[in-house]
């Protein structure tokens, strides 16, 4: 009977815990896992020591109980984010919530014709409103398009200003002379001294630690890079 | 354990006010952390109220009688199921079964939301907090489900009130409360849009999805509790205009109309500052029904009881809502700002701007009835009933061009359609409806209001099979398929526009149940055992009366037997079973015959156990089940516009959506006359037919008995009832006329409160102008703006953004355009 009810118990748990995940990678045990073990012992704890057993009694009270597991752990995700370091939240400027803004005009101005055809197709219009709105429509998607490159262009910019931005900041720490060399490497087509070379005689991406032929360790390659 | 509920209920309070703070504040001030401990809180206060929620379901399935709450709405002998359906059977539990629906709710919408809104999320909790805060207070300050006797406990409950020991009554509040709930989403998202200011149509995205899921609740509750009514409380009618009924339907009012107020804002931009009126009036309408069933300014059925200190919270939290919202909304005017224009009025935007009139009328119609005694008491002292005769005759006509319109809006072009157009699309509908209707004529229906609502069921059925043939032959030339496929593409392509037809088809299919009503035939007989009478088609013959018990109840039944064309075809079990704890509140057993054409319906009224006979009411009640059908088309197609779009290519491939039409047709076909039979049989008692009159006044005069939530005297079980039913009938036998049969009760009770709607007379002459004068406000407001609108065109035109001729570019946007396909 215990275990039936833990099974659930931990269901409920799984279910509420997913609340607190961040972007991170899934490494090892986390804070839920704590929680969802802890209400699964109460739970089996709380049904072994519970003086009514009708089955609804039991599942009722692990329930309960899982909810309070839920309970906790939703107090953690309150406290936890207290103590974190700030995150800056980057990459959100006014700028793209225009570019989004003119995305989903440009989007509805597109479906918006598209429904027009539609509705001349099965007669709800006829031909010259048709000319005249989906020549008006249409000046309007052109003129969002034109635009939206130009914003791209702009986007890219940005995108550059990022990247050297970060070769900067990945210079100054260790890691620079491989980024370097993989950037050399593609500049003068892979040719590169730097390439890493198999026992096997195949030429690999100076950063590899695998052979892509033959699956060979590069060690001493990887080791000098 | 009701000290732990209690601390529970304290400490969710004390984090919702810190939830409210944090997400506020990290808002303000840019702050992440603060923000992410907001939401964290947020989920803790759901959490919490799935933790109170577990100790007082518990409390009530180990009977713990010494809380007061449990023992005056459980007994030990309670069905598990109706145990726990106890926890949200009374006032204390509701709020907070109410408290923790909004929380999962609110935790799932801002669970989905929280990276895709980033920037509403904080106001998005605020909001929700703050509400779901007020209801805590109640709980915290008046009605806490966890107090205890002071005196010692009793040895056992009260029992749940046995109309509500039902299976529809077990789920139709669940249903309809989170229909009621979910509309605090879109209203959130409204606000956080509003306080933020970033009110370009990211926001409506959301809103839109929220409304759809709190509009779909909304509808199968409203179902279940017809379903309910029906089924339960035996007066063979589903629908009584009851306060708490009208509860759920204002929010419903307003939810279509926003839902389809909000197309002309996707494509049009138009209408802006008017969807964010409907979000606010929505959710304030779903608090104002709460309010009205809980604090007791409306007389019904199951309103809880009054309460003046809990309508005094209730009205300073409403007033709240209505400054703070509409405050934003001023604040943000200059934002909402859009551009509105009306090509023709011969456009979908002016249809919808119609449908928006009718609906918000109905809205307002309902509202204005139902509080009407309530301001007539207030104002003059008199207490008056406004019955279901007084909103039947506003909501008939209402209703019917409602149906109307939804045959014409699909039909109808954005911005334009001409004349050539719209003799293509209307020729075969309006031939239909014709048809239909010459006949009816023809074959001798006489019931206007039916034969016209066939009419237009017919209309609106072949609309909406026009546009799926037609959608559907525009694909196949397009794509090359075969109908078939092209129909399931259809949905693929525009999956809301035509999820929106079926669930039109679903509202088509409910009128065809209402039209039925029209053709109701009802009878009232006492019979001995052996003895049998007619009534429709059917052959009713009572064979005994059984008085069984149990350990809850004393049940007495009666065996009857239906025959049809001489055969025997079913055996049926009316009963009325009286609870040990409320001998007083007999519940009534009805024995239905459901079948597809007409339900045969038998309620026992009255029985002699010395002489086994047994008083019978009968009803026929033609097409009703077509009711539930529809409501569970409307359903469907609402799950069907939520589908996402990859589930859709499988989903729709198993459900032909014209199966239902080609059914909906061949019933149409069918003869739903009822004709009468002559028997020749020594047992045989023919029902007498009332007169007219007689028949009509037990629909105009309301039982005084003071605990059946003034139902009409034709309708309710109980003893008064039956005898006003007496008297009345011994009156139109006495050749009284309506008017002196009117004054003999005012005389009697002193006052207008037996009439079923107020006399059209004096002060209550304004029960009966006011629909006009909302009517015509608000189809002059809506010409005006249409006719502002529709000028506005007329002026120079913005400069049409110039755009270079490149070809590139041009063909940029045909491939994109083909893309969409």
């Amino acid at each position: 009977m215990s275990s039936e009810i833990s099974i659930e118990a931990k269901g409920r748990v799984s279910v509420a815990a997913p609340a607190m995940d961040d972007e991170r990678v899934d490494d090892g045990f986390r804070p839920w896992h704590f929680f969802v073990l802890a209400s699964i012992l109460l739970a089996t704890v709380a049904v072994i020591l519970a003086r009514q057993s009708t089955p609804a009694h039991l599942i009722l009270i692990s329930l309960t109980i899982a909810a309070a597991g839920a309970a906790a752990a939703a107090f953690y995700r309150m406290l936890a984010p207290l103590t974190a370091p700030v995150v800056v939240r980057t990459g959100e400027p006014v700028s793209e919530r225009t570019r989004a803004a003119l995305e989903r005009e440009k989007m509805l101005v597109l479906r918006t014709i598209k429904e027009l055809e539609f509705d001349r197709s099965m007669g709800k219009l006829s031909q010259a409103d048709f000319d005249e709105m989906a020549g008006r429509l249409r000046a309007r998607a052109l003129s969002l398009m034109k635009q939206l490159d130009l914003d791209a262009a702009g986007y890219k910019a940005a995108i550059e200003k990022e990247l050297a931005e970060r070769v900067r900041r990945s210079e100054r720490s260790g890691g620079a002379k491989r980024f370097k060399g993989s950037e050399r490497s593609e500049r003068s087509g892979g040719s590169d001294h730097h390439a890493a070379v198999c026992a096997c005689g195949t030429s690999n991406d100076p950063d590899a630690l695998f052979c892509k032929k033959c699956g060979a360790r590069l060690l001493a390659q990887g080791a000098t890079a | 354990m009701p000290a732990l509920g209690t601390f529970v209920l304290l400490v969710s309070f004390v984090v919702c006010a810190y939830a409210i703070a944090a997400s506020v504040a990290g808002a303000r001030r840019r702050s992440t952390r603060l923000v992410e401990s907001g939401i964290g809180a947020f989920y803790l206060v759901t959490a919490l109220m799935t933790v109170a929620s577990g100790i007082l379901v518990h409390a009530f399935v180990t009977d713990n009688f010494a809380i007061r709450y449990v023992q005056r709405y459980s007994d030990a002998a309670q069905p598990l199921a109706y145990k726990i359906a106890s926890y949200w059977g009374g006032l204390d539990g509701s709020i907070m079964f109410w408290v923790f629906l909004l929380g999962c709710f609110g935790a799932a919408a801002v669970y989905v939301n929280r990276e895709r809104h980033r920037e509403l999320i904080p106001y998005v909790v605020a909001v929700i907090a703050a509400t779901e805060m007020f209801f805590i207070f109640l709980m915290v300050i008046h009605n806490n489900p966890f107090s205890t006797f002071l005196t010692p406990t009793p040895a056992d409950g009260a029992g749940l009130n046995p109309l509500l020991q039902n299976f529809y009554m077990a789920i139709h509040p669940p249903a309809l409360y989170i229909g009621f709930v979910a509309m605090t989403i879109p209203f959130a998202f409204g606000m956080a849009a509003l306080i933020t200011g970033f009110l370009d149509d990211s926001w409506l995205r959301a809103v839109r999805r929220w409304t759809m899921v709190g509009w779909m609740f909304l509808t199968f509750g409203l179902g279940l509790g017809m379903l309910w009514a029906y089924e339960e409380l035996g007066w063979g009618g589903y629908w009584g205009w009851d306060p708490v009924e009208n509860a759920g339907l204002l929010p419903w009012f307003t939810a279509t109309a926003f839902l389809h107020s909000v197309m002309v804002q996707e494509r049009r931009g138009m209408l802006r500052v008017w969807n964010m009126t409907l979000v606010i009036l929505t959710f304030f309408l779903t608090i104002f029904g709460t309010f009205m069933t809980r604090s007791g300014v409306v007389q019904s059925v199951h309103a809880f009881g009054e309460d003046p200190q809990l309508a005094m919270l209730f009205t300073i939290f409403m007033v709240v809502i209505l400054t703070f919202s509409f405050g934003f909304v001023i604040y943000r005017l200059p934002l909402l700002k859009a551009r509105n224009e009306l090509d023709s009025w011969a456009s979908r935007e002016a249809a919808f701007l119609a449908n928006n009139w009718i609906l918000l009328f109905s809205a307002f119609f309902v509202l204005f009835a139902t509080m009407y005694p309530t301001l007539s008491e207030a104002l003059r002292g008199e207490r008056l009933t406004v019955g279901p005769s007084f909103f039947n005759r506003w909501m008939l006509p209402i209703g019917l061009i409602l149906l109307l319109l939804t045959g014409i809006g699909p039909l109808l072009a954005w911005r334009k359609s001409t004349i050539a157009n719209l003799i293509h699309q209307f020729l075969w509908p309006a031939t239909a409806a014709v048809v239909t209707g010459v006949a009816l004529v023809a074959a001798g229906v006489r019931v206007w209001a039916s034969g016209i609502c066939f009419a237009l069921c017919a209309w609106v059925v072949v609309t909406i099979v026009q546009e799926f043939i037609r959608g559907a032959g525009v694909r196949k030339q397009t794509t090359g398929t075969d109908l078939f496929t092209a129909l399931v593409g259809l949905f693929g392509r525009s999956r809301r526009r035509y999820a929106g037809y079926i669930v039109h088809l679903g509202i088509v299919v409910m009128f065809f149940g209402f039209a039925g009503e029209g053709f109701k035939n009802e009878a009232e007989i006492t019979l001995k055992p052996g003895q049998e009478t007619a009534i429709g088609s059917f052959i009713v013959r009572h064979d005994a009366l059984r008085v069984t018990s149990d350990a809850q109840k004393q049940m007495i039944t009666g065996h009857v037997t239906v025959l049809e064309d001489g055969k025997e075809i079913g055996q049926m079990r009316p009963a009325k079973w009286y609870y040990e704890k409320r001998v007083e509140e007999p519940t009534t057993e009805v024995g239905i015959r459901r079948a597809i054409g007409e339900d045969l319906y038998i309620v026992l009224g009255g029985f002699e156990v010395a002489t086994q006979s047994a008083t019978y009411k009968l009803t026929v009640n033609p097409l009703v089940n077509w009711v539930w059908f529809g409501l569970g088309l409307m359903v469907i197609g609402s799950i069907v516009s939520m589908l996402p779009e990859s589930m859709f290519a499988v989903a729709m491939a198993k459900m032909p959506a014209g199966a239902a039409t080609t059914a909906l047709l061949l019933v149409l076909m069918l003869p739903g006359l009822v004709h009468a039979q002559h028997i020749e049989s020594p047992n045989f008692v023919p029902a007498v037919p009332k007169s007219q009159l007689e028949k009509d006044l037990q629909t105009e005069i309301i039982c005084m008995c003071g605990t059946c939530g003034r139902k009409r005297i034709g309708e309710c079980t109980c003893g008064l009832a039956a005898q006003m039913r007496d008297e009345v009938a011994r009156l139109v036998a006495e050749g009284k006329t309506r008017e002196q049969i009117y004054e003999y009760y005012i005389a009697k009770y002193g006052s207008q409160e037996p009439l079923a709607s107020p006399l059209n007379k004096g002060f209550n002459r304004l029960a009966w102008l006011f629909p006009y004068l909302i009517g015509g406000t608000g189809a002059m407001v809506l010409g005006v703006l249409a006719f502002r609108w529709s000028r506005r065109e007329a002026a120079p035109e913005e400069p049409a953004p110039a755009v270079a001729d490149d070809p590139l570019l041009h063909e940029r946007l045909d491939d994109e355009l083909r893309d969409l396909d």
